[in-house]
C-alpha cells in the first residue's frame, strides 16, 4: 500500500471524525443568547429516540422520562405515539417569540 | 465535481457517505439521556455562606420558627448520560425567600429578608445519586420568574450550574434567562412539576428534578438499568 494512499485515507478519517465525533463530544451546553426556537431542532432531538425508525415515537421508546410531559402535550390525538406533524403543532403552540424581561443586577 | 487536492473523487464520495451514515447511527445517541442544560449562576450566589448549610432551608439551626413560604420537598438524582447515579456529588441550591430577597448583601429587598430562611443548602448524593431538600416554593421577583439556582460539584470541580423552573408557570415565557436556555427540549429539561401533597394542612409541594451531567463515573461502577 503506497504512502500516498495511506495519507489520503488518514485525511478522510480525520474529516469523518470532525463531522461525527466532535459534535457528540460537546461539553455541557451553556446559556444561549438570542437563539430562536427551531422546529428541526425539536424534531431531531425527539425523533433520535425513535428506535423503530418508523416516524412514530412511542412513550416506551422515549427512555428519557423527563421528556414525557412534552410527549403528552404533543400527543393530542392520544395515539400513544407522536409524529413530526405532532411536534410541529406543539412547536407552533409553544415556541417563544418576542422579548423577555431582563434579570435584575446586583446593587 | 472538482478534483480534491488530497483525495480522489471515489474516496471523497465514500468518506462522505460513511460520515453521513455515522452521523445517523441512532443507537449511539438514542440510548443516552439528554444532558441538563447549563444556565447562568447569576449575581446572587451567597457572598457569605450561612452557618447552617444543611438541606433544610426552612428551619435555621435549632430555631423553632420556620421560614415563610409554601413548603417544597425537592428531590431528584444526579445521573450520567447512561443513567448511572453519581455518588458523592454535592448539590447546592440557593433562591429568594418569600419576599424576593436572596442571601446576598447586594440583593434587592434585603431589608425585608426573612431571617428564618436559610437561603442556601447543600446535600451530598448517595450511591444512587439521590439528593433531597426541604425549601419553600420559589416566588417571582421583578425581572425573574420563580426559579431555584443550583450547582453540582464533585471534589473541587463544578460539574454544572443551572436553574430549576416551575412547569407551566406563565411568567416563564417572559423570563430572559429561561428563554436563553435553548429550545423547547432544553426548556423542558430545566423544568420540574410542582405537585401538591394531598391532605396537607397547609400548601405543601413535591418537586422531582433529575440532573444529567456529562461525566465519567468512578472506575468500577457498572451502568445501571434505566
Amino acid at each position: 500500500m503506497s504512502t500516498n494512499f495511506l495519507v489520503r485515507w488518514i485525511s478522510a478519517a480525520f474529516v469523518i471524525a470532525a463531522l461525527t465525533i466532535i459534535p457528540s463530544a460537546e461539553a455541557q451546553p451553556g446559556p444561549k443568547k438570542g437563539k430562536g426556537d427551531s422546529l428541526d431542532d425539536l424534531v431531531s432531538k425527539m425523533m433520535v429516540f425513535n428506535k423503530a425508525k418508523d416516524g412514530k415515537l412511542t412513550k416506551a421508546e422515549l427512555i428519557d422520562t423527563r421528556l414525557h410531559g412534552l410527549f403528552e402535550r404533543a400527543d393530542t390525538k392520544k395515539n400513544g405515539y407522536i409524529t413530526r406533524d405532532d411536534l410541529e403543532a406543539l412547536f407552533n403552540r409553544e415556541r417563544l417569540d418576542g422579548s423577555g424581561f431582563a434579570p435584575p443586577k446586583k446593587k | 465535481m472538482k478534483e480534491h487536492p488530497f483525495l480522489t473523487r471515489r474516496q471523497l464520495l465514500l468518506a462522505g457517505s460513511l460520515g453521513a451514515a455515522a452521523w445517523f447511527v441512532p443507537g449511539v445517541f438514542a440510548q443516552e439521556l439528554a444532558r441538563t442544560p447549563a444556565s447562568t449562576e447569576g449575581p446572587f450566589y451567597p457572598d457569605r455562606l450561612p452557618l447552617d448549610t444543611d438541606n433544610d432551608l426552612i428551619v435555621l439551626g435549632n430555631s423553632t420558627t420556620p421560614a415563610v413560604g409554601e413548603i417544597t420537598h425537592l428531590t431528584g438524582r444526579v445521573l450520567t448520560p447512561n443513567g448511572s447515579g453519581i455518588n458523592n456529588a454535592v448539590v447546592e441550591i440557593w433562591q429568594v425567600d418569600g419576599n424576593g430577597a436572596y442571601l446576598h448583601s447586594g440583593s434587592d429587598n434585603g431589608e425585608r429578608r426573612d431571617r428564618n430562611f436559610q437561603g442556601f443548602g447543600r446535600f451530598t448524593t448517595n450511591q444512587q445519586g439521590e439528593y433531597r431538600f426541604r425549601t419553600v416554593k420559589p416566588v417571582a421577583y421583578p425581572g425573574r420568574c420563580p426559579h431555584i439556582h443550583f450547582k453540582v460539584k464533585q471534589g473541587d470541580r463544578t460539574l454544572l450550574t443551572s436553574q430549576i423552573f416551575i412547569t407551566g408557570e406563565p411568567s416563564n415565557a417572559r423570563d430572559g434567562i429561561f428563554r436563553g436556555v435553548g429550545g423547547i427540549v432544553e426548556r423542558e429539561l430545566v423544568c420540574a412539576q410542582w405537585r401538591r401533597v394531598p391532605d396537607a394542612r397547609v400548601p405543601e409541594w413535591r418537586a422531582n428534578f433529575d440532573i444529567v451531567v456529562g461525566v465519567t463515573p468512578p472506575e468500577g461502577r457498572e451502568p445501571r438499568a434505566k
